[in-house]
């Protein structure tokens, strides 16, 4: 019961402040609404897909390569799907498409090596050697085309080493058929069965979601320290109520202020951007209770283990930062490295399982998501009670 | 009036290798103001806290109504309302907001929290000022509403570590009033301080600390006796040299001299006897009197008697 009462006494004296009220329901939708504005043009919403210019590219296919592979090639660049994006140019020479390139008569140029077929029909890596214009998204779009050529048929040799030359031949003959029967290299599709991908007022949605949930847990250690430099800790701990009973109290009203939080999040941005939460408001509601508690869990240890409130929330100002930065929650970042990184976030985990939901993926990735976000809290309880057990919570 | 109310036996408390409180033996009566006098680092807050179950006892035991700290601390706490030295408020919630709160963890619900948290706010003259915030009050109505919000459950057992510091003449009487008031209406108080002049107006019995332990302990009455045969003469003067108290420190019936730059402070066993040699000296170093007066001794005597020490030194 004393527990309670605490939680309700915290509760009060938060939404008395107009600060905290501020930083915890106005500064996220606000965030929300200036990064989705401001970035969406890293977002390729479904609707804007189809305004990309087709490429040119001139291709120079060196002669003496007429092989299967490169019969290939010709079939794949045909397809419908492909025609949509690229549009071919044969030149006969490397000169000349250098040329064209430098005129901007054509946005990229690829060349066939003399001994393409003969490299891959040995089981060697296939390479195309690329010549790169001046448009960053022409570039992109081409690469991605012949990238996943390069991708299928070195699949296909790994296929040769595994299972011997034989596989490979039969792959290519099958591929080499007619056109109709040829092998679909690149899948144009949606990302998920509603047809909608996510927009950036959605990616942001999630990630200042996400970011704002961990900001409770530096309210939660404000409060726990505060507590204790303005001495009703001590006063709290002279009455008949066990130390763990007021840190569990204090933290279960910063948490219900959190779940307030990820309501009005939820809804206003709904209502406002007109975000699409998904369709499995239980597994949006255990992503985001996961996500409370593990911020509530760093909160109780960083609070138990610092001496001031100041560095407290120094500290766990530069963690949700860093978190966020990492994790691609200011802006999708594609280094690999920083990626590799972002994977240690619970942000990363919190977005993966949000984004999911939003785009109606596959019910066993999200959940496998929300299983880590299990684990990390798991983890966090355990070193919370360690921490709890050693230094304990006193005035 | 007999009863021991709170019986602590043979209790040490160490910080690493110092010890704060060193094999401290003490019974507090049901129904007195017991005073806790000593000087800052004495073993005073220390000995508040284990009795308040703050803190755990590295030896020995505390009883409080009968009931172990170590062993029953939240039945303790229930019969214990604490005063902190610290100010320790809620600044930002109104003040009948503060004492509510408190009052509700100590169990108090319905007409009976909201009658005792009105009577808890004009026993401390705040009643008019119940709804605005301790932030906008003075240093001396923040200092009562720490006293309203350790007394609204009618402790059996009021603990006031150091109430009146930092606080104006006119809230100090009005604390120390309050504290004879709840006392009158049946809560055994241990009030601690180091103001002699405090612990002395209000106190039934006192004790004083020093370095952990009890130098000396029961009514007023039993320890001015023990300085009894000790007189104090204060003397108020100008020109004092180093001279002049060298020579009175070497005077074989002077027991103790303090000075500062106008005073001097002289414990003889009898002031008739002494002052014409007194005066003597002075005379010689040229010390002109200002005023000369012959004192009953009080506490601070005999802390200065026990110690060789003044209580605020």
């Amino acid at each position: 019961m004393n527990v309670w009462m605490i939680a309700w006494f915290e509760l009060r004296r938060m939404f008395r402040a107009r600060t905290v009220l501020i930083n915890l329901f106005v500064l996220p939708l606000l965030l929300i609404f200036i990064l989705g504005t401001a970035l969406s043009t890293f977002f390729n919403a479904d609707d804007k897909i189809h305004d990309l210019d087709p490429v040119k590219v001139a291709m120079v296919e060196s002669v003496g390569n007429k092989g299967a592979v490169s019969s290939q090639l010709n079939t794949y660049l045909q397809s419908p799907d492909i025609v949509k994006m690229i549009i071919m140019q044969d030149v006969p020479t490397t000169e000349e498409a250098e040329k064209l390139l430098r005129s901007q008569k054509v946005d990229y140029v690829v060349t066939v090596p003399v001994d393409f077929d003969h490299q891959v029909m040995t089981g060697k890596e296939a390479k195309l050697e690329l010549m790169l214009g001046s448009n960053r998204t022409a570039n992109m779009v081409a690469g991605t085309v012949f990238d996943s050529f390069l991708d299928e048929i070195n699949h296909g040799q790994s296929v040769a080493i595994v299972v011997g030359s034989m596989g490979l031949k039969q792959e290519v003959a099958v591929s080499s058929g007619s056109p109709s029967d040829a092998h679909s290299y690149v899948s144009v599709g949606k990302l998920n069965d509603a047809a909608t991908s996510y927009s950036a007022a959605q990616y942001f949605a999630v990630a200042m979601l996400i970011m704002f949930l961990l900001y409770s847990g530096g309210t939660a250690s404000d409060s726990l320290l505060n507590e204790r430099e303005n001495h009703t800790l001590y006063r709290l701990q002279s009455m008949p109520i066990s130390h763990i009973q007021i840190l569990v109290g204090k933290m279960i009203g910063s948490s219900i202020v959190a779940i307030a939080q990820t309501l009005v999040i939820i809804t206003v941005s709904y209502v406002l951007y007109g975000t699409n939460w998904g369709q499995q408001p239980v597994l949006l509601a255990v992503t985001c209770m996961l996500l409370i508690f593990a911020s509530m869990m760093i909160a109780a240890i960083v609070s138990l283990m610092s001496k001031s409130s100041s560095g407290a929330s120094n500290f766990m100002q530069v963690l949700i930062v860093a978190m966020t930065f990492f994790s691609g929650g200011f802006l999708p970042i594609p280094v690999g490295f920083i990626q590799n990184i972002g994977e240690f976030t619970l942000n990363h985990w919190g977005m993966k399982s949000i984004l999911q939901i939003m785009l109606h993926g596959n019910i066993s990735e999200i959940i496998s998501s929300i299983g880590m976000l299990a684990g990390i809290c798991a983890a966090l309880l355990a070193v919370t009670a360690i921490v709890y057990r050693k230094v304990g919570y006193h005035a | 009036m007999n009863m021991a109310f709170v019986e602590i036996k043979d209790v040490v408390k160490r910080y690493g290798t110092n010890i704060s409180v060193d094999h401290l033996n003490l019974s507090i009566h049901e129904g007195e103001i017991f005073g806790l006098l000593g000087p800052n680092g004495a073993g005073k807050s220390t000995t508040i806290n284990m009795m308040s179950g703050l803190m755990k006892l590295d030896h020995g035991s505390i009883s409080v109504d009968g009931i172990s700290v170590n062993d029953r601390p939240l039945e303790v706490k229930k019969r214990i309302g604490l005063v902190p030295q610290e100010l320790a408020l809620y600044e930002t919630m109104p003040a009948a907001d503060n004492v509510t709160f408190f009052a509700k963890l100590y169990g108090l619900r319905g007409k009976l929290l909201k009658e005792r948290v009105e009577e808890a706010l004009e026993f401390v003259g705040l009643q008019d000022r119940a709804k605005e915030m301790p932030a906008t009050f003075s240093g001396g109505m923040k200092r009562r509403l720490n006293i309203a919000c350790a007394i609204m459950h009618h402790p059996k057992l009021i603990i006031m570590d150091e109430p009146t510091v930092g606080i104006d003449p006119q809230s100090r009487n009005h604390i120390l009033e309050s504290v004879r008031t709840l006392n009158k209406m049946g809560s055994t108080i241990i009030y601690t301080s180091h103001y002699m002049e405090e612990v002395a107006a209000i106190s039934d019995r006192v004790a004083i600390m020093d370095q952990g332990h009890v130098i000396a302990c029961g009514t007023q009455q039993e320890l001015r006796e023990r300085v009894a045969s000790t007189e104090k003469i204060v003397i108020k003067a100008t020109q004092i040299t180093e001279a002049v108290i060298d020579e009175l420190e070497l005077h074989p019936r002077i027991s103790r001299v303090s000075s500062n730059e106008d005073v001097i402070e002289l414990y003889v066993a009898s002031s008739q006897q002494e002052l014409q040699d007194i005066l003597f000296i002075c005379a010689k170093h040229n010390v002109i009197l200002q005023s000369l007066a012959c004192e009953e001794p009080d506490l601070e005597s005999l802390f200065l008697n026990l110690t060789g020490r003044k209580l605020r030194d």
